[in-house]
């Protein structure tokens, strides 16, 4: 185990894989950095690049960029409000209260260290995944995936804040927009209305552009004021923040490790992800909860941790059996086949398990990196939020009108995101929370697919298996933790019991993690 | 430089960024239908081959490669840029493909037989007529199905013994799969269960690995890359192929010959012979998966000298050994590939399926999707 680990660290190393890594690292930070685009787009567009190029600097290239466009792509989710990537949106929730306060180095500081701490952590998950990738892959059956789809859903209850209904009814809406497009059981079209637009059901890239960046630029410029007046902490404020993510290791590392499990199951991906972290941590802390939506250091920490230290997992399905955990997985899959790499328990030889090692590695350094870079960029773009909105506003607003475009390279792509732009700013107008519509959207096609195969294949039976009880007890500790915390007083004593609950959960919820 | 001008210079540069990468999408590039006359057809021109898949995945892949090779053997080495126009179940590139200007002979397009099949039966969102495509290459591509030993299926007989209900996935219920779904319908098996939604070959795989499902399918080339490994621990067992139609007979799929073919699967555990209705289609639909798996097609409407170029060359691409080498490594067996006359006869065999042999697919879609 340990020779092929330290012959792939040389590999790595060496000067050839070294610029290839920094290569796709500083593309990552670029396409993170400007809203709309992200790993998909990068992935994509280098892909024709490695054609022939030797396997460990195409990994090198490609895991460089991934790992770097969900840390570049804070720096618009902080300074100015507006996500970078569909993985941080849950950061603009408390990042951009801070920069509002002049404290954007501090946020950015916090949220590079989350960052390198998660992507460490996630490489160092995968490493030890290795031998277990197999019993929990194959452990997981649909009625598992079905019931971790629910459990990811019920969080919708425990991120939202104020009236439940809303939150429910922005949830199912986005689990409808989900099932537009073909329906893969039966072979039928759904709610496409004879456009052929819609035959491929609706892409979450553009659903992401549409619902949070967009309106964000909107209402920058209709508030048309610098999203800060004065940055009292511009010099020091980045070793500030990394210092804030020491004082609370147990938000940084919990992440990091639910970011890391997350990442194994396949179809959730960052967009959720950054939001059931943020949930969780929420209602996990016992101090100062309140404080969380007005600039809390701990919600910048907890998705930034999470979205990097899923990459780490992601890995886990994809590279061991070829199951693509991720959209840009997927594309990652190609690569390999590209540079002649077989993935697939194949990997998993002794002739091949180096390569894995490249991978681990690669991530670890990938995300170092990465984070460097952005503390040092930090000061010199945390004046962008001085700047009046309507220097930049107009232009991120074709930038991303044409992201989108690129996505699909079809017209209905910049109808759509305009549509559902409007959608969000009506949500936004009666005060109905956004995050539930995309987790909804994102695990409503999983959990439709997963309850259909499981009600196919073992009739209802699948109800009494160990491990749907256990995660179906999770699922309603979740609701009932998030239905209490929202009806306050009468709710108070049954608050203390289901407190009680969840602290004697917590043991299985760490099994269900290594054995899910 | 005011740091405000250096930051509004980082976006111009950012914005200019995202122009070149959008720009990469879209790469139409007008002709120049002055230069006749003298000099090699393609000389200095630039031609886009339309790729309906993501970049990234095994056609975009191999569709790369391919290009590469068909510029070195066009006279006047054109430039061969793969556009990816994903959408619509491929619907939306080979639209693409049929609304572009053919007069220069500047569009190639890519595209499977299945969706060829599938515009017989689902017309919906269709502005192309395959009629008009004319092929100069298709490239072929099994189809494997596998049993699950944690399920109890080590081999054809355990199908047809088994009395437990036998679980077959698949990733939707289209008209190429209908067609497996239907062949191993008709094996014998004593109660069989297609179960569809899974999301993709790895997921399958894993599927069959826990017992879930009792079989799954796989492309051939999976199964060799991916798969086989699996084998050899003996956690799964390979039961049979589709196979590729020849002359109108469904012959062994020659990167497994070891395996038999469904019709053969079938004829050996009923003892009838695969006749009738359901095997025609399945013989048309299997032409169209198999032999047909990724072709490249010409517009009837590009000039003759621009077909006659790209056919000549078409056909040193496939001798080329680097290439065959290449190709072999991508996809973990070396593809069939069919020119001219050969690929016209398979095309045939999928566009001549008939109005009560189309309904029939839909009948039987819409009654294995109940189930």
């Amino acid at each position: 185990m340990w020779e092929p680990a330290f012959e792939a660290l040389g590999t790595i190393l060496s000067p050839e894989h070294l610029l290839w890594l920094l290569v796709g690292v500083g593309i990552g930070l670029v396409l993170g950095l400007i809203p709309g685009l992200g790993g998909i787009t990068g992935m994509a567009v280098l892909l024709p690049l490695i054609v022939g190029m030797d396997p460990a600097s195409g990994i090198g290239m490609l895991i460089g960029l991934n790992a770097a466009t969900t840390i570049g792509d804070t720096f618009p989710s902080v300074l100015m409000g507006v996500p970078g990537t569909a993985a941080s949106q849950a950061t603009v929730v408390d990042g951009y209260p801070m920069a509002r306060k002049g404290l954007a180095n501090v946020a950015l500081g916090a949220a590079f260290t989350s960052n390198m701490i998660g992507g460490i952590i996630g490489a160092i998950a995968l490493f030890l995944l290795i031998p277990l990738a197999r019993p929990i892959i194959v452990g997981m059956g649909s009625p598992q995936l079905f019931m971790l789809t629910l459990l990811g859903l019920s969080l919708v209850v425990v991120i939202s804040r104020g009236a439940m209904a809303p939150a429910l009814i922005s949830a199912c809406l986005g689990m409808l927009l989900a099932t537009i497009g073909s329906a893969s059981m039966t072979g039928e079209y759904r709610f496409v209305g004879g456009i052929a637009y819609l035959l491929d059901g609706i892409d979450l890239a553009i659903l992401a552009i549409g619902l949070f960046a967009i309106p964000s630029i909107l209402s920058l410029l209709v508030q048309g004021q610098a999203v800060a007046h004065e940055l009292p902490l511009s010099k020091g404020g980045v070793l500030r923040g990394a210092r804030e993510v020491f004082r609370h290791k147990r938000v940084v590392v919990g992440n990091s490790l639910l970011g890391t499990a997350l990442g194994i199951v396949p179809g959730i991906g960052g967009s959720v992800i950054d939001w059931i972290a943020y949930g969780a941590t929420k209602s996990a802390v016992r101090k100062d909860r309140d404080q969380f939506g007005k600039g809390d250091i701990r919600g910048v920490i907890a998705p930034e941790a999470a979205n990097n230290a899923k990459d780490g997992g992601v890995l886990v399905p994809t590279l061991m059996f070829g199951i693509p955990g991720s959209a840009t997985a997927a594309i990652l899959l190609g690569g390999m086949a590209t540079m002649g790499v077989a993935t697939g328990p194949t990997l998993l030889r002794p002739e091949n398990i180096s390569l894995v090692f490249v991978f681990i590695w690669t991530l670890a350094l990938a995300n170092a990196i990465g984070a460097i870079a952005s503390g040092a960029l930090a000061r010199p773009l945390s004046r962008l939020s001085l700047l009046k909105p309507h220097s930049y506003g107009p232009m991120l607003i074709v930038v991303m009108l044409l992201a989108a475009y690129q996505s699909g390279v079809q017209w209905g792509d910049i109808v759509l995101v305009v549509v559902i732009a409007l959608l969000s700013w009506g949500m936004q107008a009666i005060k109905w929370p956004r995050p539930p519509l995309i987790i909804g959207f994102v695990l409503g096609t999983g959990a439709e697919n997963y309850l259909w195969i499981s009600v196919g294949r073992y009739d209802w039976s699948w109800l009494t298996q160990p491990w749907t009880i256990v995660v179906g007890v999770l699922v309603i500790i979740t609701l009932a933790a998030g239905l209490t915390n929202s009806t306050g007083r009468i709710a108070q004593s049954v608050k203390a019991v289901t407190r009680r609950m969840t602290r004697g959960a917590k043991t299985p919820e760490k099994e269900k993690v290594n054995d899910a | 430089m005011s740091p405000k001008k250096r930051i509004m210079l980082g976006f111009a540069a950012g914005a200019a960024a995202i122009l070149t990468l959008a720009g990469c999408g879209v790469t139409n590039q007008q002709s120049s239908a002055a230069d006749d006359a003298e000099g090699p057809f393609y000389d200095g021109k630039t031609i886009t081959l339309i790729v309906p898949f993501d970049a990234g995945g095994a056609s975009d892949t191999f569709s790369r490669m391919l290009a590469g090779y068909l510029s070195e053997y066009l006279e006047g080495n054109p430039e061969v840029v793969v556009e990816n126009v994903p959408g619509g179940a491929q619907k939306e590139g080979l639209n693409r493909f049929a609304r572009a200007d053919h007069s220069s002979g500047l569009h190639l397009a890519m595209g499977s037989g299945g969706i060829i099949a599938s515009t017989l039966l689902d017309t919906e969102g269709v502005q192309f007529d395959p009629d008009e495509f004319e092929t100069l290459v298709a490239f072929g591509g099994g189809m494997t199905i596998f049993g699950s030993t944690q399920a109890g299926i080590g081999s054809l007989d355990d199908l047809t013994a088994s009395t437990a209900p036998v679980y077959y996935g698949g990733l939707e219920l289209n008209a190429s799969e209908s067609v497996r779904v239907f062949a191993l319908d008709q094996l014998g098996i004593a109660d069989f269960q297609p179960l569809m939604g899974y999301d993709g070959g790895g997921s399958i795989t894993a599927a069959v690995l826990s017992g879930e499902l009792s079989m799954g399918n796989s492309t051939s080339s999976h199964y060799l890359t991916n798969v086989r490994p699996l084998e050899e621990d003996g956690e799964i067992t390979p039961l049979m192929t589709q196979g590729y139609v020849i002359d109108g007979e469904v012959v062994r799929d020659p990167a497994l010959p070891d395996l038999p073919t469904m019709p053969e699967a079938y004829e050996e555990s009923t003892g009838k012979r695969a006749d009738g209705m359901g095997w025609d289609i399945y013989r048309a639909m299997t032409t169209a998966q198999t032999n047909l798996l990724r072709n490249y097609w010409v517009h009837s409407d590009a000039p003759d000298e621009a077909k006659a170029a790209l056919q000549d060359a078409m056909a040193k691409v496939v001798e080329d050994e680097e290439f065959l080498e290449q190709a072999t490594e991508l996809l973990g067996e070396e593809p069939l590939a069919q020119l001219g006359d050969e690929a016209d006869a398979s095309m045939a065999a999928v566009r001549d399926l008939s109005p009560e042999q189309v309904q029939w697919i839909k009948d039987f879609i819409v009654e294995a999707g109940v189930r």
